[in-house]
This record gives C-alpha cells, sequence and structure tokens, in this order.
C-alpha cells in the first residue's frame, strides 16, 4: 500500500493523538478526599477539598462528584444499588443526578459505614460521636449513641462486619461488638486503646486491629488480643488491611512512617512503601476481583501496587489528602458510559 | 471552629469616632451613627456592609453594580454567606430590585455550604436557612442546596434553633463571653427577632438577645468584656477594647467612644430596644459583687469523661475586675483562662497569665481529625498555636483559684509537654512598678485608680516586647498569686505595697505537695492544692451545679431556663420555657 504523504501525517497524528487519550478500564476508581491542596490556595484548609473523585481511566483522569467541599470520609454503594457518602456535615445519598443530604443537623463527621448482610436497606453510620442507623438504605437516620458505653468507645472509627453478620467497631476506646444489628454493643478488649482500624482475615480467623499504639491480633474474635508490632518503625497506626488472597498477610498504614507489612499473621512486619512520597497513610484498599491490586491513600496522592510488584506507582491526585478507596466494575452501554 | 475574623464575610474595624459627645447621646443617635457610617463606607464589596446603602437607599446605583459583580462571583463562607445575603434580603428589601433578590435565590439553590463545627456558625447557618425557608416563595420542593425540600429546611432549622435556646439557657453556652464571637449571636438573634414569621420564635430570640446582653452588661467596664473567656484572639486579648463587643457597648451603653463594627448593624436596623436595667448594671451598679457561672466546655471528641462543665468567677468594682475559670481545658486553641481588667487611659489594660500548651493530642480532644490532621490543618490556620510566645489558648496543666479581688493560678506542667513555662502578660504605660528583681516575689504595678501585685513563685525574667512586658518563668511546678484593689478599698498605691508586702504567703508546701496558703490584704486566709481543695478560711468552696449563675445582678438555675436579672428594686425576668419576658419595676 502507498501513503500519500498529507494520509501519512493523518495517521501519524492520529496515532499520537490516540496515545495521549485516557483510555477507559473496565473499572472504576473512587476515592473520598477531604483535603486538596491545589483547589483554591490560599483559602482555609477545611475549605481545601472536592469530595469525591472518581477515574475510569486508571487514575489518569478524575472527576469530581458530590458537594465540591464536603471532605467525604466513607463510601457505601449499598446492595440496593444507591450510594452513600459519609462527610464531615452528615450524609449524602445521590438520587437521580443529585444530592440529597438525607441527615439533619444532629448527625456529624461519617467516619465509616457498614452494610448489614441479608438485610437490604439496613446500614450502619459510625461517626465521632456515635452511631446511627438507617432502615430505608440511607433516606432516614435514628440515632443509636445510647447503645454504646458512655466514654470515648462512642468514636467510631471503623466497622467490620464477619460473615456470620456480627458487626466489630473500632473506636477510641477499645473494640465493640454487636451481634443484632447495632441494637446492643458489648465489649471486646483494647479498652483504653484508639483503635483506628479493623480487619478481618476470613482464611485464617485471623482479626487485627490498628490502634495508636501498635497493631493487635485476636484470634478468638476479639475475646483475647495480643500486640504483635516487631518491625513496626512506628506505633501511630492509622488503617489496617487484610490481603485475603494470602495467607496471614497484613499490610498497615502509620501517621509517619508509611506501610507495613506482614506475612506471618503480624509476628513480623516489614517496610513496605517503596515508591510511596508521602507517609501519612489514611487509607488501604485491596481489589480483589478485578486487577489484584493494592491502593494506598495518603495525606498527599494516591498510590497503587500492583501484583507482583514491590514498588508502589502514584496514580496522581497528589495534592489531595485520601481518605477513602473503592474500586468496582465499569460497564460500557452505548457510548454513554454508567454504571 | 472559630475563624480568623477578617476572613468572615462580616466586617470588623475599628473606626475613627464621629460622636465625640460621650455619655451624652441617646441610643437612637448612636444607631443613626452607625447606619450614616456603613451606608457611605467607601469598601462596600460585602453584602453586609451593602446591606446600610440599600437599608438606607443611599447612592444606590453604585451599590447595585458592586452587588452586582458580587453576585456573579463564585461564594464563598459558608454560614457566614448565607447569613450576610439574608440580611440584604430582609433588610435592604424595600430598595433591592427583584432581578438581584432573584439571583440571590439562585446562588441559594447552588452554592453549597457546610454549617461548619463552631456553635456561632451552626447558629448562624440555621437562623440564615430558617429565614430563606419563610421567604424564598418561588423555590421549589427540592430546589435547595442540600437536596431538602422548604419545609424539610424549615423544620431542621427550627428544631436546631429550639435546642438551642434551650441548652443554652438550661445548661449553658459553649462559646461563652466571647468579645469577638457573641457578636454573631447576637446578629443572628436579631435577624430572628425582627424577621421570623412565627411569634414565639421572634420571642425566643429576644429572650436570648437579653440573656446574652445581660451577661455582657455584668462583665462590662469600660468598654471592655471583661474576665476570662471561652473564645478570644491575641490582638483582642493584649487590647481589651478591639473586639466587636467593645463597639457594641459603646452602642448600648454610650459611655465610651462610638467606634464601628459590622456586629452594630443589625441593631441600627433593628426596632429592638436593649432594656434600661442592662445599661444601668453595666454603668450605675457601684457595689463590688461576684458573679459565679457554670460553663459548658467545647464539644469533646476525645477524653470525653473530662469534665463538661467549668465555673467562672469574676469579681467587679466600677473600677476594675478579676474574673477566672476554676481550670482545666474548654478549648485549646482561643480560651483565656483569667485576667484582670481596669479602667484607665490605657489600651492596653490588662494582665493575665497562662501555660502556652499545645499538642495534637490536646487538639484531637477537641476536633474529630485524628492528632496529625488535626494539627497540621489548625497549626496552618492558626499559625500561633504551636508557640511558645503566644497570648492565647488552654491547657490542662492549670487550675485557678480566686476570692474576690484574690485569685491563685497553679501550675503542674508533665516532662513531657512541648512547653515547660509560664507567661503573663504586663502592659506598657503602668503608672509605677515595683518588682523584687527576678523573684520569687511581689511585682507590684498601678495603672490609675487600679493596683495590682503579681507574686511570682518561682525565678522569672522580664522581657520588653512591642505590645508589653512578657513575664516568663521556665518552671513546670509553677504558681503566681495575684492581688488586686483600688480606692475605696486601699486609699493609696503606697498603703496597697505597704499591705502586700506585709501579707503572708507561705508556698513551703508547694514543692512537694502543690499547696499555698496566702493571706489576703483584707485578712482573708486562702488554701490551694493543685487537683485539690480550695479553702477560704478553713471552710472548702464548692461551686455549685444547680446554678448557671449567681450574683446579685444575675440569676439563672440550672435545668430552669429562667435568668432573674436585677438593678435596685427592678427585676426583668427572662424565661425561655415559657416564652415570656417580665418586667417588674
Amino acid at each position: 500500500m502507498i501513503f500519500t504523504l498529507p494520509s501519512f501525517l493523518l495517521i501519524l497524528l492520529s496515532f499520537l493523538f490516540s496515545s495521549h487519550q485516557p483510555v477507559e478500564t473496565d473499572f472504576v476508581i473512587e476515592v473520598g478526599i477531604i483535603r486538596n491542596t491545589l483547589l483554591k490556595p490560599g483559602t482555609k484548609p477545611e475549605h481545601l477539598a472536592f469530595g469525591l473523585s472518581r477515574s475510569t481511566d486508571d487514575g489518569k483522569t478524575w472527576t469530581s462528584q458530590g458537594w465540591p467541599f464536603a471532605q467525604v470520609r466513607a463510601v457505601l454503594h449499598t446492595s440496593n444499588g444507591n450510594l452513600l457518602l459519609g462527610c464531615d456535615h452528615g450524609i449524602l445519598k445521590k438520587q437521580d443526578s443529585s444530592w440529597v443530604l438525607t441527615s439533619d443537623w444532629r448527625l456529624k463527621n461519617t467516619t465509616c459505614f457498614a452494610e448489614i448482610p441479608g438485610a437490604p436497606g439496613l446500614i450502619l453510620a459510625g461517626t465521632a460521636q456515635g452511631l446511627w442507623v438507617s432502615m430505608d438504605d440511607g433516606d432516614s437516620w435514628s440515632d443509636r449513641t445510647s447503645k454504646l458505653p458512655q466514654d470515648d468507645s462512642r468514636y467510631i472509627n471503623a466497622l467490620v462486619v464477619d460473615p456470620t453478620g456480627a458487626v466489630f467497631a473500632a473506636t477510641e476506646n477499645g473494640c465493640l461488638v454487636s451481634f443484632d444489628s447495632g441494637f446492643s454493643w458489648s465489649r471486646v478488649g483494647l479498652t483504653t486503646k484508639r483503635v483506628r482500624g479493623l480487619a478481618l482475615h476470613e482464611g485464617s480467623s485471623l482479626l487485627a486491629a490498628a490502634t495508636r499504639s501498635g497493631v493487635f491480633f485476636s484470634v478468638d474474635n476479639g475475646a483475647s488480643w495480643s500486640k504483635r508490632s516487631e518491625g513496626l518503625l512506628s506505633t501511630k497506626m492509622t488503617c489496617i488491611l487484610a490481603d485475603t488472597t494470602r495467607d496471614a498477610t497484613f499490610y498497615a498504614g502509620t501517621t509517619d512512617m508509611g506501610i507495613f507489612r506482614t506475612t506471618d499473621g503480624g509476628t513480623t512486619w516489614t517496610s513496605g512503601s517503596f515508591g510511596i512520597s508521602n507517609y501519612f497513610i489514611r487509607s488501604l484498599y485491596i481489589d480483589h476481583s478485578l486487577t489484584g491490586r493494592i491502593y494506598a491513600g495518603t495525606d498527599g496522592g494516591l498510590f497503587v501496587l500492583k501484583p507482583g510488584h514491590d514498588k508502589w506507582e502514584t496514580s496522581d491526585l497528589g495534592s489531595c489528602a485520601i481518605s477513602f478507596i473503592d474500586v468496582h466494575p465499569f460497564i460500557h452501554t452505548n457510548n454513554m458510559n454508567h454504571e | 471552629m472559630s475563624k480568623v475574623l477578617k476572613s468572615l464575610t462580616f466586617i470588623f474595624l475599628i473606626a475613627a469616632t464621629t460622636l465625640s459627645s460621650v455619655g451624652q447621646t441617646t441610643y437612637q443617635e448612636r444607631c443613626d451613627s452607625v447606619k450614616a457610617f456603613f451606608s457611605t463606607f467607601d469598601i462596600a464589596s460585602d453584602y453586609f456592609i451593602l446591606t446600610a446603602r440599600f437599608h438606607e437607599g443611599v447612592d444606590l446605583d453604585t451599590a447595585m453594580s458592586t452587588l452586582d459583580d458580587l453576585l456573579s462571583s463564585q461564594p464563598r463562607g459558608d454560614a457566614y454567606w448565607m447569613f450576610s445575603t439574608m440580611t440584604l434580603y430582609l433588610h435592604g428589601s424595600a430598595n433591592l430590585p427583584e432581578r438581584q433578590k432573584k439571583r440571590i435565590r439562585e446562588l441559594w439553590k447552588t452554592y453549597q455550604p457546610l454549617p461548619g463545627r463552631s456553635e456561632h456558625e451552626q447558629v448562624l447557618y440555621y437562623a440564615a436557612l430558617l429565614l430563606a425557608s419563610e421567604n424564598f416563595d418561588d423555590m421549589e420542593q427540592r430546589g435547595w442546596f442540600n437536596g431538602k425540600s422548604t419545609d424539610q429546611n424549615h423544620a431542621e432549622a427550627e428544631a436546631f434553633l429550639l435546642d438551642w435556646f434551650a441548652r443554652t439557657t438550661e445548661d449553658g453556652m459553649e462559646e461563652f463571653d466571647s468579645p469577638t464571637h457573641t457578636g454573631f449571636f447576637l446578629s443572628a438573634m436579631l435577624l430572628l427577632r425582627d424577621f421570623a414569621s412565627d411569634r414565639d420564635m421572634r420571642t425566643r430570640a429576644e429572650i436570648m438577645l437579653d440573656w446574652l446582653l445581660a451577661e455582657f452588661a455584668a462583665k462590662y467596664r469600660d468598654g471592655m468584656y471583661t474576665g476570662p473567656h471561652s473564645l478570644e484572639f491575641e490582638y483582642s486579648a493584649i487590647r481589651p477594647r478591639a473586639s466587636a463587643m467593645t463597639c457594641i457597648g459603646a452602642l448600648l451603653f454610650g459611655d465610651v467612644e462610638l467606634c464601628y463594627s459590622g456586629e452594630q448593624l443589625l441593631f441600627a436596623f433593628s426596632s429592638y430596644r436593649p432594656p434600661d436595667i442592662l445599661r444601668q448594671i453595666a454603668l450605675e451598679y457601684v457595689r463590688p459583687y461576684t458573679i459565679v457561672q457554670k460553663r459548658r466546655t467545647g464539644v469533646r471528641y476525645r477524653n470525653t469523661t473530662a469534665p463538661k462543665y467549668v465555673y467562672e468567677t469574676t469579681f467587679l468594682t466600677p473600677w476594675y475586675s478579676l474574673g477566672s475559670l476554676n481550670g482545666g481545658l474548654i478549648q485549646p486553641v482561643n480560651q483565656h483562662s483569667w485576667d484582670a481588667s481596669w479602667k484607665a487611659p490605657i489600651d492596653r489594660s490588662t494582665i493575665f497569665s497562662m501555660h502556652p500548651a499545645a499538642s495534637p493530642e490536646l487538639l484531637a480532644e477537641f476536633y474529630p481529625a485524628c492528632e496529625e490532621e488535626a494539627w497540621n490543618t489548625l497549626a496552618s490556620l492558626y499559625g500561633r498555636y504551636p508557640t511558645f510566645n503566644k497570648y492565647v489558648g488552654g491547657s490542662p496543666y492549670e487550675e485557678l483559684f480566686q476570692h474576690r479581688n484574690t485569685l491563685i493560678a497553679m501550675y503542674d506542667i508533665p516532662k513531657t509537654d512541648r512547653h515547660q513555662l509560664i507567661t503573663t502578660f504586663f502592659p506598657h504605660g503602668l503608672d509605677a512598678t515595683d518588682a523584687d528583681s527576678t523573684g520569687p516575689g511581689w511585682i507590684l504595678a498601678r495603672s490609675g485608680r487600679f493596683f495590682i501585685g503579681v507574686f511570682a513563685v518561682r525565678p522569672y525574667q522580664m522581657v520588653s516586647e512591642p505590645a508589653g512586658t512578657r513575664f516568663v518563668s521556665p518552671f513546670r511546678r509553677n504558681a503566681l498569686i495575684v492581688q488586686v484593689a483600688s480606692p475605696p478599698q486601699v486609699p493609696t498605691f503606697e498603703d496597697f505595697i505597704k499591705r502586700v508586702k506585709s501579707s503572708k504567703v507561705d508556698t513551703s508546701a508547694f514543692a512537694r505537695k502543690k499547696r499555698i496558703r496566702y493571706t489576703t490584704i483584707f485578712g482573708d486566709k486562702l488554701e490551694f492544692t493543685y487537683g485539690g481543695a480550695r479553702k477560704v478560711n478553713r471552710k472548702k468552696v464548692r461551686f455549685d451545679p444547680d446554678y448557671l449563675v449567681k450574683s446579685p445582678v444575675l440569676n439563672s438555675k440550672a435545668g430552669s431556663g429562667i435568668l432573674r436579672v436585677t438593678f435596685r428594686k427592678d427585676t426583668l425576668i427572662l424565661n425561655m420555657k415559657n416564652v415570656r419576658i417580665t418586667h417588674q419595676p
């Protein structure tokens, strides 16, 4: 085939152009952002945020969703197909193309969500001052804080549901468990510890707690705990992640020393921050089903660890503090992309 | 959280006075002066200030053009923006063109303000939301910025305000006695009082207004909101006549030169007239009195089992005030735990001490973010918070004991704290001073008719600074005894020096037991143990949790929702529960 010069240039240009076009992937990455230092230089720090952001091209470009200045700390795609954002000023629910603040003035500083398996529409929301429950997939909320002990246990950092439906709560005063969808709670150890994250490794029945004073493990659903921090260069933990594709493997984030990894149920930890440029780790997420990747949300951007690699790659958003990460399938329909 | 004032939509300023005849003008004349000042104010690119032009009908062409610019730019300021636009919408209504009203309503659909965490921000937010939901007739049911309906927004705003009224009048206020922030609460109450559609809501707002002003009047001296403050900035801590409440005091009571502050505007526009009993308490009460108040601490997210209340003691004479909290942390960044303030020709007529505590852990008690996030965010917002030479901020390592015009301040700072020192502010311009070198011993000073003695229990250094002289004592276990007086309590400064130097100070048990005994110049025997008992003449002092306020001028039982304001034979009863204001002459 003979190319004329103009057609060659056209092909070359279209090749160059297409190579710079973001390639849509089969998955969506969503991140909750609580601060973006680039958004409006000179404005108040708590206003430097842009809520929920979404990428459909493997992190090359991001689009902001939800309220522009909301500080998003939790996101939930409910099993009924609804999307909830847990923000500092309450809970937003996506209805059609807009967002509705479904909570009132009493519900603030949302930190986490949990959906009760087998009970569609029943959602728990942990906050910095208590626990709220929705029976209608986030349309309305009722206060269940009085069911919690009257101390720092009312600050809930994380909620984890095990396969039996037991709900574990990581609080600023130890761990709590509920066997009745949050109607009643009892203590399960680590009292006086500020528990910032919980992770359940279902394969090995290990429950791990990231606290302000190191990492603790329980093999009996929280009845007893042992501190396993050998090799951790910091005890100021922020979050913990169970890699259930590998035996007894966990990742733990800190406020000052990056990420640590254990492959023996916490007996020994090694630094796993190669490639990460911000050592304040705010969130960790593993995408088991789609890519097998691990994501780390830091105080300065999002990082990705691909399977078989030992170096984290940056995924932009370097000006953002990432408090939450989620990855789920992206469905393309007739060029009108939606999920 | 409190904010730096200059970032607010409200404008705060102190301007040269135009009414020089102090004490001879009427309240209405002063209101007229405020309206005239702001309606001709040069920098009018602010919703709040523009309101004056629309309200007064001054230079409307320029006002409309400036407003067009404002309305075409991206809104910012959250609750302050909401409140400012509602103030303009309601008070400027007569001269505000319909197209600009429509534009304001449109912005309320698209701009998504956050309610904020601070008590004053939330009150501004919900006052504005209530009034907007009553006045924006054409708003579609789901047209609001938060996706809620008009009825839902009205119901939520009303529920918040009713809850706040009840909490404040039955259990106390969180951001109490703030020279810089009380103006926001007053402005919100004035707008509700003048424009809420429901009569009960209007009356409740007026009760709250009278209540806040009664607390202010009882501690008002010579342009100053005296005593300890939950929320204060450095500039007004060391210049107690440089706050919004100074301008409001000047407007209400007329005893000092009128200065101007945006927070006065709603008084000037309103038909509200402060009850005269408040002016009488502020200016005419001649016998010394003590006010004891139960106060709510800031909302704690961690260390939630710490005491939820502190007790405030303020002793006032016509010439000076000495006021203090009993100790503990109520707000880490802007707390002002005690001061002595007096009537004097110098601007900075105030003395106070503090431990400049600062740590991520203390911040995280009062802010929901984790320790490092709270520190990183607030250290950049309040650049002075982490510093050792700041002049505002609370410390958990400070305890105070006040008996009338005597105060003992004790500090027990742990080794782990980053700032192991205490600091005291002495203003320049004191008429006479007498210090025992670098202590321990008495530092004695006079300013006009006010005499003060500060006994330094540990050695110290005096450092001269532009604002005043800083006393620094770099010891973890530390204490001060403060004795104040004025004629006729003590006839002359020489007599004061003689009596103070001959008073008995016993610090022999301080190092081991953290205990100090002091016999005041009036013969009362005080004993104070850090973390232990306070005794006057061997009798333990107990704060009464059943009272929100106890004094000859203000009285309120906790839970009652009723404040009795008394001056001579006049009584004003503010009853929030029954929604009633009663005057009993």
